[in-house]
């Protein structure tokens, strides 16, 4: 393997010296058992030689855990007792997350994370030196970009074989250097766009979870904040002193969205280098993502009610590897207005035209959508109007209000087929569109429930490999249905090989034949 | 409905077209769906003799009626539906994926292209192994991916395995 960036690869390499004393969770986990026998049975000094011992394991460990990366395959080796290897082809990596927790940065470390499609798959390196970190994600994604790459076109079934097929590969196209291209900015947040992402997004929510610590914490002390306030003395100091109260609220309320949405979001960069997605984030633990835009599985566009008041959209972008909602992974941008929609999914999604006006559903998904929600909720009014005799009646002004909800609902939806691309929409309050790449369609769905036969309607479903909830089209036209069916897992060979940039079929057969 | 057809559709695809199942897998179903109705009724009968044992308790119902309700119930059921299920099944080899068209209540229509197929597992119940069944399941990078192929006679789950598996190719489909 010809060095890729920096300094060549010399066999295998070790994790940071830092490494066994930085992960304490863990050498607490480890120490907590034996730690509180030692405290009952012999003090101090037993507590003292069990610290030890674990460090001791821990520095073993580390010792015994070495990474190395060469011929497009990186290989962890590791374990005390189990001895285990693993082996990463770089062509199969999906996304590469590098991670700066605040104790890695005082450190100057990083964790490198390599998924690799599947749950949990791909291995984790911690900590590494933050240079060393970005050398080996360089070497990786070019590794991986040079397997990609039609004609070399690899797959995994010669996983055997790569050490001499890679050596030969590498042999043959060594000649020109890798060009690294300049990263390219495709999105920037400022203070104020993510006070303004803070407002209107989940962050709302983030109070209810710190009220919710402190009156536990409240609680444990047992100590009411309420207690002490004579609520005639409230009413005596007027609706003023509420009104400031609520103004206060207020404050505090927007105050910690803000706060949190700049925690997680400060200096957020996304750009583009080469064919690889990177984006940038935190304010005291770094987060960086690069994903490879061959790996993109969906775009997914959420636009909750007041955000479409502001002209104001968040995007996710899915690779197989990011797994179920787990915030180190995750590529989003938490804000974007509507406007710079296209101009982003055209930098992400190689070969899509602008958005479409979406084609509404027929009528009789209206109903359906009107039924959907008006029959649970007038089920849930008749029965509070039964149980609370005589207000409960005053639920059922709920009713009316549901139906509302559905008729919005049914405006939510919404399809479009562009060449090489299913866009769909849905949500009444969140809009949430889904951009997929029809190369990356596994397979589709369509199911018919008897009420949707007798109204003439199917819903479509699309299978990825990655996380998050199935893509649907819902409440179709049945026939609009069946073509769509048959669209989506058309080959996308020749029909839209611009959206695939390295299609699979041909790069792998070319391969063979060569 | 035999090998011949199978390797006909590998050859050219022009013998393709809508397949039932196997008709022996009526009869796997039915035994699956027997047996659960069974286990039913004998819950409903030992409820029933508590009930009748408890002197104090004077059901308002005929003694053993649930047990008769249940028990012709299940097996009105366990008789009826395996059929209905099989006439809603067909499953076809096209050009480029195998279609695979099932659901009494809701109809379910499938469509899973040939080079997104990771791996395919046969699988074989005692009752299936009793008939000389098989089931295939195969499998793409989606774990969402419904393509479970019920009511295949054993030596062609095997031919119909490796049709499919010669025409994924070898791409890298994630």
């Amino acid at each position: 393997m010809p060095p890729v960036s920096g300094p060549p690869d010399s066999g295998p390499r070790r994790l940071h010296p830092a490494s066994p004393f930085l992960d304490l969770s863990v050498l607490g986990r480890q120490l907590l058992g034996p730690g509180a026998i030692a405290l009952g049975t012999g003090g101090l000094r037993v507590l003292v030689v069990l610290v030890v011992v674990v460090l001791a394991v821990q520095v073993l460990a580390w010792h015994r855990r070495t990474y190395q990366l060469g011929d497009g395959v990186l290989r962890v080796e590791g374990g005390l007792v189990v001895r285990s290897q693993q082996l990463v082809p770089c062509e199969r990596i999906q996304q590469v997350n590098l991670v700066q927790k605040l104790r890695h940065r005082a450190l100057g470390v990083a964790v490198l994370d390599v998924e690799t499609a599947g749950n949990d798959s791909g291995v984790r390196l911690e900590v590494l030196d933050i240079v060393e970190a970005e050398r080996v994600r360089t070497a990786l994604l070019a590794a991986k970009a040079k397997g990609q790459r039609p004609p070399s076109g690899e797959d995994g079934t010669h996983r055997e074989g790569t050490d001499q097929e890679g050596e030969d590969d590498d042999g043959r196209r060594e000649g020109p250097a890798r060009w690294v291209p300049a990263p390219w900015p495709v999105v920037e947040l400022n203070y104020r766009q993510l006070a303004v992402a803070g407002m209107t997004g989940v962050e709302l929510l983030v109070i209810v979870a710190l009220a919710a610590t402190a009156s536990q914490v409240a609680g444990n002390l047992s100590w009411s904040p309420f207690s002490g306030i004579d609520l005639a003395a409230l009413d005596a100091l007027g609706p003023l002193m509420v009104a400031g109260a609520a103004v206060g609220f207020l404050a505090v309320w927007l105050g910690t969205a803000v706060a949190a949405s700049i925690l997680t979001d400060a200096g957020y960069r996304l750009t583009l280098v080469g064919d690889e997605l990177h984006v940038v984030r935190g304010l005291l633990d770094r987060k960086e993502a690069s994903l490879p835009l061959a790996r993109v599985q969906a775009v997914r566009i959420t636009a909750s009610a007041p955000r479409r008041l502001l002209g104001l959209v968040s995007l996710r972008i899915d690779s197989a590897g990011s797994g179920s909602g787990d915030d180190d992974r995750r590529v989003s941008v938490p804000i974007l207005p509507a406007a710079d929609l296209d101009r982003v999914l055209a930098l992400v999604l190689s070969g899509i035209a602008p958005l479409p006006p979406l084609q509404r559903p027929p009528p009789a998904a209206r109903r359906r959508a009107v039924v959907h929600h008006v029959v649970p909720a007038l089920a849930v009014a008749a029965a509070l109007a039964l149980v609370f005799r005589p207000w409960g009646v005053l639920v059922l002004a709920l009713v009316p209000l549901m139906a509302g909800v559905g008729v919005a609902a049914y405006r939510g939806l919404g399809h479009a087929l562009t060449p090489g691309f299913l866009v769909t929409r849905s949500g009444s309050f969140n809009r949430r569109t889904v951009v997929v790449p029809l190369a990356r369609v596994q397979s589709a769905r369509l199911q018919a429930s008897p009420w949707q036969r007798q109204a003439g309607l199917a819903t479509l479903s699309v299978d990825l490999a990655g996380p998050g909830p199935v893509p649907q089209v819902l409440d179709e036209a049945a026939g609009v249905g069946e073509r769509l069916l048959a669209a989506t897992v058309a080959e996308p060979l020749r029909g839209s090989a611009k959206a695939d940039p390295w299609p699979e079929r041909p790069a792998s057969e070319a391969g063979k034949s060569g | 409905m035999d090998a011949a057809v199978v390797t006909s559709g590998a050859a050219g695809d022009t013998a393709s077209g809508l397949r039932p199942l196997h008709p022996r897998q009526v009869q796997a179903w039915r035994l699956g769906w027997g047996l659960a109705a069974l286990a039913v009724t004998v819950i409903a009968l030992v409820l029933d003799v508590a009930v009748a044992m408890v002197d104090d308790l004077d059901p308002p119902w005929f003694p053993g009626l649930p047990t008769l309700v249940f028990a012709v119930f299940g097996a009105t059921l366990a008789w009826r539906l395996p059929r209905l299920g099989y006439d809603a099944w067909r499953y076809e080899l096209t050009a480029t994926t195998l279609e695979l068209h099932r659901g009494v209540v809701v109809r379910h229509h499938s469509a899973i292209p040939y080079f997104r197929v990771q791996h395919i597992d046969i699988t074989r119940s005692p009752f299936e192994r009793a008939l000389g069944l098989s089931q295939l399941v195969v499998r793409t990078a989606a774990a969402t991916t419904d393509a479970r192929l019920p009511g295949v006679a054993e030596a062609e789950a095997e031919l119909l395995r490796d049709v499919i598996l010669a025409r994924t190719g070898s791409g890298d489909a994630v």
